[in-house]
């Protein structure tokens, strides 16, 4: 053998030794992306043990410091490192990540244990509860609430949602959901499911194992209700804060999605950039004085300041006038409250509570029929301008009205994008409305499949624009 | 000649005793008659009824249901797995609680008519609707969920409330003499109290719990599952039972309370007696199943054109109506709506309002 062909043998060999070694790290390093990625957000799955975005070897790591009993490792300082729920770390909980690490093969599912989000807090007072879910899953019935739509489709679940319900009054747009928009619904609105038209999808999708619904505990709350669904039907029930505006719990809420489906790549895109947009927001908005605000997304009402319209307001830097009405909408025409009543004049009763804004934050109905085709992303020759005209008139008992100060944003987008609209109608010096649109597209474009041209659509309005339109 | 008591053909001549005891003998059996028949078509009504759950062939359902008897078992997220569910888990306590509650609120009702001597009475005359939606609100308010299917508390908290008007009656009959007038009259009182700290729950709440509490006070089956079962019949049983064997008594206090006392019965006890059976009965269907109107107050008075005012055929008469009326509510209320969200209460009063007003009109002599 001469000089050369030995050198070749060493490099040949060279290249076996370092493509084995590539390999050999890919494999053992298989959905354990080491790759930090900038997400403050948690993703609430027992498993998750340094309460991360996601489950991989150094939740493994942990555990196994829990199980030696190492300083500082505690399951009460990891309380998502008991994968296996059962109360004790153990070699359960190292094979129950593992597991999940490797993911789940031919079909086979196997039970995972995460939290489920409620606003019942009278039962569930930290506002969640704990549920074992077949994992992954991979057919899903799910409700069919706007801003469900929204994540389920910045997720990628299109394909594994085989039923939906929703309100007839406000369906899903058959612009950007044409496939949701042709399920015929499961339930009279987003809260109720009808127990034999839901038999009847899962009879027509078997390996369907789950319902996904909202935290709202009116969703699902009678009849065929979560008892009913987990309990006699054996199907899971996911509750997602699917309106949650406070950027972690938004991204929570598309984390979960995400490991549930085994979409977590794309789950993580999305969260990776909310993240990142709602960071720059704040950025801007640093120092900026506090605008007052009061939201609106029903006709003569005022949402109260736990809802998640109020947060729209909040997250797009606004302070919030009613903050003392905590619990229950305000019908702010002739309002009655438990402890005084103030009429007949409104005024009497928002004085004190005053905004210098007012954000409308309404669905498809709010310009017209949505079975007539009005919708924020179709044609406005559909729109019912006198109805528009009249939501907003409505607003005249407030002081700021003479000031033009009412601008009405679309509820069907989006929640990033709504933030950013109405952080344009609060601050539109640091915030403008061309910025909202470009971020609203790239989100589009990055994570809803360049489903709809922002700026042939229409998802803000001031006070102005509808006083002006003609109808 | 012919002798006393035979005709002029040597027959025996029945004296008038005999003719009126063949003829009542002959009402009567008419009367069960009647009461059987109403039954029958009760029965045939609420087997038909599975087949609306599904649309599943009759045979189906038997073999279904004979399946699940046996312990024959499917294979989870099976079809037949899915349809077991339907059958056994809506579909029978469903129709069941429509035959108990039927069966409870036409007895309640026509012996509430009869111990109040009158005809606008109903089960709900003394207040327990208000005070069943006034515990149902509370419950509500006070933080009880139905989010996760806890309804038998709520269910529980509702029958509890229903009675506190008839404990207030109690307190305040003995001194008031408790005249059927008087009784009414305080239920009344006592309705507008409960009714007014409804209200006043009611603007206070949430729109979802307002909506809860709304479609409840209309009276729906929809929600209805074995853990209503037990407690509803329970005290529809021991209440029916017991309204029944005073039915003969009851019969007395048609004729007046100065008629009743002459032939040995006191008004007041047995009024308040019926009272406490009307309750429990009432408190328990409505407990469950919010309220349910129109079968107290008409199939009485429809029963009574047939088969009279003698409350041995009455009540039965009025709960085989009752069963009749309440099933085929809600057979048109899942065949006329999508998704089985109109309240049977609503039927009930859709279709039964037109019929008692025809028979109303119609009425040429008065039964009551």
């Amino acid at each position: 053998m001469n000089a050369n062909s030995t050198k070749i043998i060493i490099v040949i060999a060279a290249i076996v030794v370092v493509a084995a070694g590539v390999g050999a790290f890919m494999v053992l390093n298989q959905n354990s992306d080491n790759s930090t990625k900038n997400i403050d957000a948690s993703l609430e799955v027992y498993g998750n043990a340094n309460n991360d975005y996601r489950i991989d070897n150094k939740d493994l790591s942990i555990i196994e410091k829990i199980i030696k009993k190492e300083s500082g490792y505690t399951l009460e300082k990891y309380p998502l490192a008991d994968a296996y729920y059962d109360g004790v770390v153990d070699d359960k909980d190292i094979q129950q990540v593992k597991d999940i690490i490797a993911g789940a093969k031919d079909g086979n599912q196997f039970s995972v244990w995460h939290i489920n989000h409620t606003t019942d807090l009278t039962n569930y007072p930290s506002g969640s509860y704990v549920v074992d879910t077949k994992w992954p899953i991979t057919k899903t019935v799910a409700n069919g609430a706007a801003n469900s739509l929204t994540l389920y489709e910045m997720v990628g679940l299109t394909d594994n949602i085989v039923g939906m319900n929703y309100s007839s009054g406000s369906p899903p747009d058959k612009i950007i959901y044409p496939k949701y928009a042709a399920f015929e619904s499961l339930g009279s609105s987003t809260t109720n499911l009808n127990e034999e038209k839901l038999v009847a999808c899962l009879k027509d999708n078997p390996g369907t194992t789950a319902v996904i619904t909202a935290d709202n505990k009116s969703y699902l709350a009678s009849g065929c209700n979560e008892k009913y669904i987990e309990e006699t039907l054996k199907i899971d029930v996911i509750r997602i804060q699917h309106a949650a505006v406070d950027p972690k719990e938004h991204s929570s809420a598309i984390l979960l999605l995400g490991f549930l489906f085994q979409k977590d790549t794309k789950a993580e895109e999305v969260a990776e950039w909310t993240t990142a947009v709602f960071k720059e927001l704040d950025k801007k908005l640093d120092g900026a004085a506090k605008v007052r605000v009061a939201s609106s997304s029903g006709e003569k009402y005022l949402s109260a300041r736990n809802s998640d319209y109020a947060d729209v307001a909040v997250q797009a830097g606004g302070e919030y006038t009613l903050w003392e009405q905590s619990s229950s909408s305000i019908y702010f025409k002739e309002y009655k409250g438990s402890s005084k009543t103030y009429e007949p004049d409104p005024r009497v009763f928002l004085e004190e509570y005053q905004a210098d804004k007012i954000l409308g934050i309404r669905t498809g109905a709010f310009l017209g029929s949505v079975k007539d085709g009005a919708s924020w992303y179709g044609s406005p020759d559909k729109w019912d301008v006198a109805k528009m005209k009249a939501y907003v008139e409505d607003f005249s008992v407030f002081k700021c009205y003479d000031d033009k100060a009412v601008t009405v944003i679309s509820g069907d987008m989006p929640i990033v994008a709504r933030v950013l609209y109405a952080a344009s109608a609060l601050y539109p010096d640091l915030i403008s409305k061309e910025y909202a649109d470009e971020k609203h597209q790239e989100f589009v474009d990055k994570f809803l499949g360049g489903s709809y041209i922002v700026k042939d659509c229409h998802f803000i309005f001031t006070q102005e624009e509808i006083e002006a339109m003609k109808g | 000649m012919t002798p006393e008591g035979l005709n002029s053909e040597g027959d025996s001549i029945p004296d008038c005793e005999d003719i009126l005891v063949e003829e009542y003998l002959s009402s009567a059996r008419i009367k069960l008659l009647l009461i059987a028949l109403l039954f029958i078509i009760a029965a045939i009504i609420a087997i038909y009824s599975f087949t609306i759950y599904g649309d599943m062939e009759l045979s189906y359902v038997f073999e279904l249901i004979s399946n699940h008897i046996s312990g024959n078992t499917y294979p989870e997220y099976s079809p037949e797995w899915f349809d077991d569910i339907i059958i056994w888990e809506s579909a029978l306590p469903r129709v069941i609680f429509c035959i108990i509650a039927a069966i409870g609120l036409a007895v309640a009702g026509a012996s509430m008519q009869t111990a109040m001597n009158n005809p606008l009475a109903d089960p709900y005359t003394v207040g327990i609707s208000s005070g069943a939606c006034l515990g149902l609100a509370v419950a509500l308010s006070v933080g009880f969920s139905v989010n996760h299917g806890d309804l038998l508390g709520i269910n529980i908290f509702a029958f509890i409330f229903s009675l506190f008007p008839l404990a207030l009656i109690l307190i305040l009959a003995p001194k008031t003499h408790s005249s059927p007038s008087t009784l009414i009259l305080a239920g009344v009182a006592l309705s507008y109290l409960f009714n007014a700290a409804n209200t006043i729950i009611m603007v206070t709440v949430d729109a979802e719990t307002l909506e809860t509490i709304y479609k409840w006070q209309v009276g729906t089956v929809s929600d209805i599952r074995w853990d209503n079962i037990p407690l509803t019949l329970g005290f529809v049983a021991l209440g029916s039972a017991l309204v029944t064997i005073l039915s003969k008594k009851l019969n007395l206090l048609s004729l007046g309370d100065a008629s009743a006392t002459s032939l040995g019965v006191d008004p007041d006890n047995l009024r308040m007696i019926c009272l406490v059976a009307i309750a429990f009965i009432v408190g328990a269907i409505v407990g469950s199943a919010g309220i349910i109107g129109f079968i107290g107050l008409v199939t009485p008075h429809i029963v009574r054109t047939f088969v009279g005012s003698n409350n041995k055929y009455v009540i039965p008469a009025s709960a085989g109506l009752g069963i009749i009326m309440i099933i085929t509510a809600d057979i048109l209320c899942k065949m006329f709506t999508v998704y089985d969200d109109m309240p049977v209460g609503a039927m009930l009063a859709l279709i039964g309002a037109p019929i008692f007003l025809y028979l109303v009109i119609r009425r040429k002599s008065n039964v009551w």
